[in-house]
Formats: structure tokens, sequence, C-alpha cells
């Protein structure tokens, strides 16, 4: 009989644990008596007053809605778009060029001109999530359908089908899997980008503004459990997309049953 | 009555010739098998009746150009021609689906399917949650849902266990019974090819022609009682025979 503490849902704690025990050893070791590094029982307490005091809730609300308004407008255009994309050979030849080249910026290189255009506001600020996240979910979204299994399209040719209805009845679900795929990574980017941005714009609310203030005022475990928060809030928001992505794309791995 | 004929098809891939010189009548409510080797160009041939190719000489000739748009096809892969985002029932009444049939009746379409052979299979699960068998089974049931005047079978049953495959040698010949078409069935398996058939039609050679065409005047129904008779093994020998003398095999 195997031993409960070996279960895979309890090894995934175990991971938890033994990040947390090397962290309470480095502090020990390296940084006692140095306020660089707060033990983990400091920082947990720290993380639990913030959402007690609940001082920590109107910076996740703004930095959440920033992300999600910029992430939304991402995926309303980038999902169509990149299909159409997909499905025609020329327009999508047509525009390669281009789409690796807008991808290629990073794009924290655009906050100047975004500043300019947007000023220095959560305007801005969802700019720079929707075009990080735009280029990635386009281009997996043209993936999908360009990498569709062709007998899938010929059996609907056997049935007769038009065009639009190999696009709604096939092309559109063969490309689910990579159109989640676009949405996962969006989420990172875009994450990161909202973070970075609230960083420069020093906006009164969010996270990233947060994370700088505690910095400039020199409240070390502040910085560390606000860390600990955006990682927990990234964690979070991917869980999301894959349960979403388990329900919709049910058949994933599943084909080859018997 | 004469269905279609082929007439004199020819067909080259890459300037490689694989089919060659291909003649044959077919008739109606016939149970044609179409045997030989793999990769001889069975599937091709079959590709060019249900108008997804086009011959490079020689023409498919239908009877009644009517007929052209009642053909239905069995692809040989089930895995890779049902849909697993399609429910079963949504998948064997995809067809009527295309022709803009509403949903209701798209689903009840299915269930009297079901009801019709027998078949006794979830509608509700997708093909995934399905045996390989009855995957088949929902393949063939979406070919025969839109009438079919011509069904065309690519080696259906060839990745499928032997009890499996006596079972649904068995239903195919009762579908076929019911509704009246004429099937072309590949095979591999000569066995299979004769048991079921009218006629058997022997391809071979390079390029692949017909080696020969031989009537099977077994009485029906048939059983799988019929392979081990005396007439069977007699089909079967002339069968090899003329198969053998047009592959360089020493016996």
């Amino acid at each position: 009989m195997r031993n409960k503490f070996f279960d895979i849902k309890l090894l995934k704690l175990w991971g938890v644990i033994i990040l947390i025990i090397v962290w309470w050893l480095i502090k020990l070791v390296f940084f006692n008596g140095t306020n660089f590094l707060p033990s983990p029982g400091e920082t947990f307490a720290k993380v639990m007053e913030l959402f007690i005091t609940g001082s920590i809730l109107a910076d996740i609300s703004s930095t959440l809605k920033q992300f999600g308004v910029g992430f939304g407008i991402a995926a309303i255009f980038g999902i169509p778009l990149g299909l159409i994309l997909g499905f025609s050979k020329r327009g999508y030849a047509a525009f390669e060029i281009v789409l690796d080249f807008f991808r290629s910026i990073p794009v924290t290189a655009l906050f100047p001109l975004f500043i300019l255009f947007f000023g220095i506001g959560s305007s801005t600020i969802i700019a720079m999530v929707t075009v990080a996240c735009f280029f990635v979910i386009l281009i997996n979204s043209a993936y999908g359908v360009i990498y569709v299994n062709k007998t899938y399209l010929v059996v609907m040719d056997s049935l007769k089908s038009t065009w639009f209805q190999k696009f709604t009845e096939v092309i559109f679900y063969e490309a689910l899997p990579f159109l989640f795929i676009g949405l996962r990574v969006a989420v990172s980017f875009g994450l990161i980008v909202v973070v970075v941005s609230e960083m420069f714009i020093g906006s009164e609310f969010g996270l990233g503004s947060r994370v700088y203030k505690a910095y400039e005022t020199y409240l070390i475990t502040e910085v560390y459990a606000l860390t600990i928060i955006i990682g927990l809030l990234g964690y979070f928001l991917n869980k999301i997309i894959l349960i979403l992505e388990k329900k919709v794309v049910h058949w994933k791995g599943n084909i080859t049953a018997n | 009555m004469k269905l279609m004929s082929l007439n004199n098809i020819s067909k080259s891939f890459n300037g490689k010739e694989i089919l060659k010189n291909i003649d044959l009548n077919i008739k109606q409510e016939n149970f044609i098998s179409i045997f030989g080797p793999n990769a001889t160009g069975k599937t091709t041939l079959l590709n060019i009746i249900s108008g997804l190719l086009q011959a490079d000489n020689g023409a498919v000739v239908w009877e009644n150009e009517f007929y052209k748009n009642r053909v239905s096809y069995v692809f040989q892969n089930y895995r890779e021609t049902l849909f697993p985002w399609k429910r079963v029932w949504e998948n064997i009444s995809l067809p009527l689906k295309l022709q803009n049939v509403k949903s209701a009746e798209c689903k009840d379409r299915a269930t009297d399917l079901l009801g019709k052979f027998a078949i006794n299979i979830d509608l509700e699960k997708y093909p995934y949650q399905l045996s390989g068998g009855q995957q088949q089974l929902v393949a063939i049931l979406r070919a025969i849902i839109t009438d079919p005047v011509l069904l065309l079978l690519d080696e259906p049953f060839s990745a499928l266990d032997f009890a499996k495959k006596f079972e649904l040698q068995q239903k195919i010949l009762e579908i076929w019974h019911e509704i009246k078409a004429t099937i072309i069935f590949v095979s591999h398996d000569l066995d299979e090819a004769i048991y079921l058939a009218d006629e058997v039609v022997l391809l071979g050679g390079t390029p692949t022609g017909i080696i020969s065409n031989v009537k099977v005047e077994i009485d029906r129904p048939r059983t799988p009682g019929d392979l081990l008779s005396k007439e069977f093994v007699s089909y079967k020998r002339l069968m090899l025979d003329n198969f053998l003398s047009t592959q360089n095999i020493m016996l």
C-alpha cells in the first residue's frame, strides 16, 4: 500500500513546504538580524494584516480591473482576427512580417509613446496590457486554424459542407486548444505589464504602485508580502483559465480512448 | 439495373501511375468488395468515385446525375473522422445539420436510426467514450442517415479485434439489406471480401489494374459458418490463384 503522504495531491504541497523551510533557513543563516529578508512568519503575518485591515483590497481590485479590461479587449479583437487570418493563407502571409515585428517589440518599449497618446493614468496601463495580450492571442488563434487536422476537412468535404460550415463545425473547435494556449500566455504577459506600468506611473491604487511605494518608504516586509499576493493572483488567474480550458476542450487528451 | 460505371480510369501522383485503365460496372443494390494488398490505390479509387478526387483519364459515369449527390463515404480511421467535440447524436446527424435541418429533428432522426438497427449506444456520449467498434458504427450511421444510393466503406473494420469484426460484418449486411443501397467495400482481408459480397473485384499489379472480377453466389443470409463451406473455400482458392498469378510470389 502506498503511503498517503506520497499521494499525488499531497506531493504538490511538499514543494511549498520545502520552499518555506529553505526560505526560513536562508533567513537564519545569512540574513539574521537584517531586514533584507523577513522570516516566512513575519511575511505571512503581513499578508494577513493587509487583508484583515482591507487596505490591499482597493489595490487588488484596481490591478484586476485594468488587467481585465486590457485582456478582454485583446481577446475580443485578437480571437476573431486570428481565426480569420489563419483561415486565409494569403491574409496570413500578407501580415506575417508586420505581426512578427510588432510582437517582437517588448511592449514596455512603447511606454513613452503610450503616455504621449493616453496620458499618465489608467488608459495607458490598459493600452499596455491590451497590446501585450493582443498579439499572443491573435497569433495562437491563427496557428490553431492553420494546424487544423486535414482529415476532418476531407470528411467535411465528403459531407458537402460549405466553407462557412467547415469553420463553425470544425475549424473553430480545432483551434480551441491553441486559443487557450494564447490566453494563458496572455494572462502571464498581461500581469507583468500591468504591475510594471503601475510602478512607472505611480497610480493611486494598484499592486505595482503599492509595491513601489512600500519600497520607497523602506517597508521591506510589506514588499515581500505584496510580492506573494501578486504571485498568488497570477497563480489563480492561470488556474481559472486552465479549469475553463478543461471544461471547454473536454476532448483534449481524450481522443484515443480504447 | 446499373448504378454507375468507371470508364477507363487512370490516376497518377507526382508522375507515378497508381491506377491504370480501371473499367467497372456497378449494379444497383449490389454489394461489391474491392480486394487488394495495401498501397494499391484502393482508397484513391474510392476518392475518385466519391468525387473527392478527379481522375486524370477516364470518367465516372452515373446512370442518373442525381445519384452523384447521394454517395456516402465511411473512412478507414474512425478516430479521425468522428468529431470529438460533438455528442454521438450530433455526429450521426451532422449531414442533416449541414442541410439546415433543425436540431430537434436531427436528434429524432438519430434516435430512430439507432432503434431501426437495434444498436445500443448512448446518444449523449462523446466519441472518445465509445469502443472502437461503436465509433465505427457511429461513422456508418452518419453515412446512412441521408439515405444514400451508394455507400463507400474503406476498410472500416481493419482496426477492430477479431470478435468485433464478425459482429460488425453481420451488422453491415443487415444495414445493407434494410437500406437497399449499393455498397462498395474496400478490404485487404480476402475472407471478409468474399463473405460480404455479391462480387469481388481483385486489384493488383503495378500500376494497379483489375486482375479479376468474380461473382459470389453463396446464398444469403450468410452466417460465419459459411466461411468453412466448400463453396466458400473454392471461391477463395480461385481468387488466391488469380491474385498470386500476378504477383511474383513463389509457393
